[in-house]
């Protein structure tokens, strides 16, 4: 019973009843239902370039981590302080995982951009948790056919707003089309960049074509016979000391490498697809999760899936980097002979 | 059936049906996962990465419903 009487019980208990005590007598408007669309909104224009939330969110993460590790690394010193030792023990944690995964003569090859992918993928989606995104940006009137909210603005020359849940009243008549222009949408100016598609395929083709460019300069052009194999025909007529049947036998064995080789080539779109469509499904599911519990039940219940928003956020980029090592670890270590 | 319900149901189906052969496969790593380490708790340490690996490779399946029901009811 004293454990239940703990301040560590307490003050969320007190915190919970004092917000439904202020929402009971303030009367405090219900969380809309946020606009879900899977492209990213354009919110800004600039010199001729359309900019959209994302993007805007990207060069946020960018801003972020390059101030941030220029702090952090700014005074380096033998005897750390406080910011240095945490970054120290994430990097030096992260560093042995990849060294377990690839081994001692290929991390420091690979480490700087599998790191850097991991702190940009997690700093991205975890960008998206704050209040920062989501909750402010450009009202839009809807299209036709769409629905809307009402707008509570701020000010007289109503360029300042709030949307407000307001009561669903069918509007028929002559009035249809003017009712229908008071109704308003939000496009977020800041939106988490991992929800963008064009942002985890883009990140996807770098890793991609990083896992060709580390097996071509391990394993020279031989990295491609990956690809075409036509070493298994070619050994069935030159091979000397084969009879007829064993040249037959070599060849069909020579179609079947072909084969495998094109296989092999459409593997490497393959990986294009699921990782760019793994972190998009992810972290823009959890968005939409996040926003439907506020809408459903407001302000408490999806504070649990908040927690569970910024595991999947970890587990994402985590993933997005493992991989990224074992696809690099299959290139370069070669087939067949080398191994 | 009108289409406007017919694309809401081919959303729900999409995700619903979509999602139970990758449930089937996570419990199974899963559980595997857990056997390996009741036998052999030290080897957490090499089983970890493999593990997230194959959860991903097992979990994208399911993303892969996930974005064609996210499709086909927003887009």
């Amino acid at each position: 019973m004293s454990k239940l009487l703990s301040p560590k019980v307490l003050v969320p208990v007190a915190i919970v009843v004092v917000a439904i005590i202020f929402q009971a007598v303030f009367k405090i408007p219900g969380v809309i239902l946020p606009e879900i669309s899977i492209p990213a909104e354009p919110v800004l224009d600039l010199f001729g370039f359309t900019i959209t939330n994302t993007l805007l969110a990207a060069w946020l993460t960018m801003i972020l981590l390059i101030v941030g590790c220029w702090l952090i690394t700014r005074k380096m010193s033998m005897v750390p302080g406080r910011w240095q030792a945490a970054l120290e023990m994430v990097i030096e944690g992260f560093y042995n995982m990849v060294e377990g995964a690839a081994g001692p003569k290929w991390t420091p090859r690979f480490f700087p951009i599998v790191m850097s992918i991991f702190l940009f993928v997690i700093t991205a989606s975890w960008l998206g948790l704050t209040p920062l995104m989501g909750g402010w940006g450009v009202l839009h009137h809807v299209e036709a056919g769409h629905e809307g909210y009402d707008v509570n603005w701020l000010n007289n020359s109503h360029s300042f707003g709030i949307l407000v849940k307001g009561e669903q009243t069918a509007v028929e008549g002559e009035h249809a089309g003017e009712a229908e222009a008071e109704q308003y949408i939000l496009a977020p100016m800041l939106r988490a960049s991992t929800t963008d598609m064009n942002f985890t395929l883009a990140l996807a083709i770098v890793s991609v074509l990083l896992t060709q460019y580390f097996g071509l300069s391990s394993l020279g052009l031989g990295y491609l016979s990956k690809f075409i194999a036509v070493g298994g025909v070619a050994k069935a007529f030159r091979q000397p000391g084969l009879g007829c049947a064993g040249r037959i036998g070599a060849f069909f064995l020579g179609v079947i490498d072909i084969f495998i080789g094109i296989v092999e080539t459409i593997s490497e779109f393959g990986k294009i697809v699921s990782f760019s469509f793994r972190l998009f499904g992810n972290i823009f599911a959890g968005e939409v999760l996040l926003g439907v519990m506020a809408f459903l039940i407001p302000y408490i219940v999806s504070l649990p899936f908040f927690g569970l928003e910024l595991f999947v956020g970890l587990v994402q980029a985590l993933v997005f980097m493992m991989l990224s090592v074992a696809f690099f670890v299959v290139a370069v270590s070669g087939h067949g002979e080398g191994h | 059936m009108d289409p406007e319900t017919a694309r809401q149901v081919a959303a729900a189906l999409a995700i619903a049906i979509g999602a139970i052969a990758p449930a089937f496969g996570l419990g199974m790593i899963g559980s595997k996962a857990m056997e390996a380490l009741g036998r052999n708790p030290e080897a957490a340490d090499q089983i970890f990465v493999p593990l997230i690996l194959s959860l991903a490779f097992t979990e994208a399946i399911g993303i892969y419903a996930l974005v064609t029901a996210l499709i086909i009811k927003f887009v």
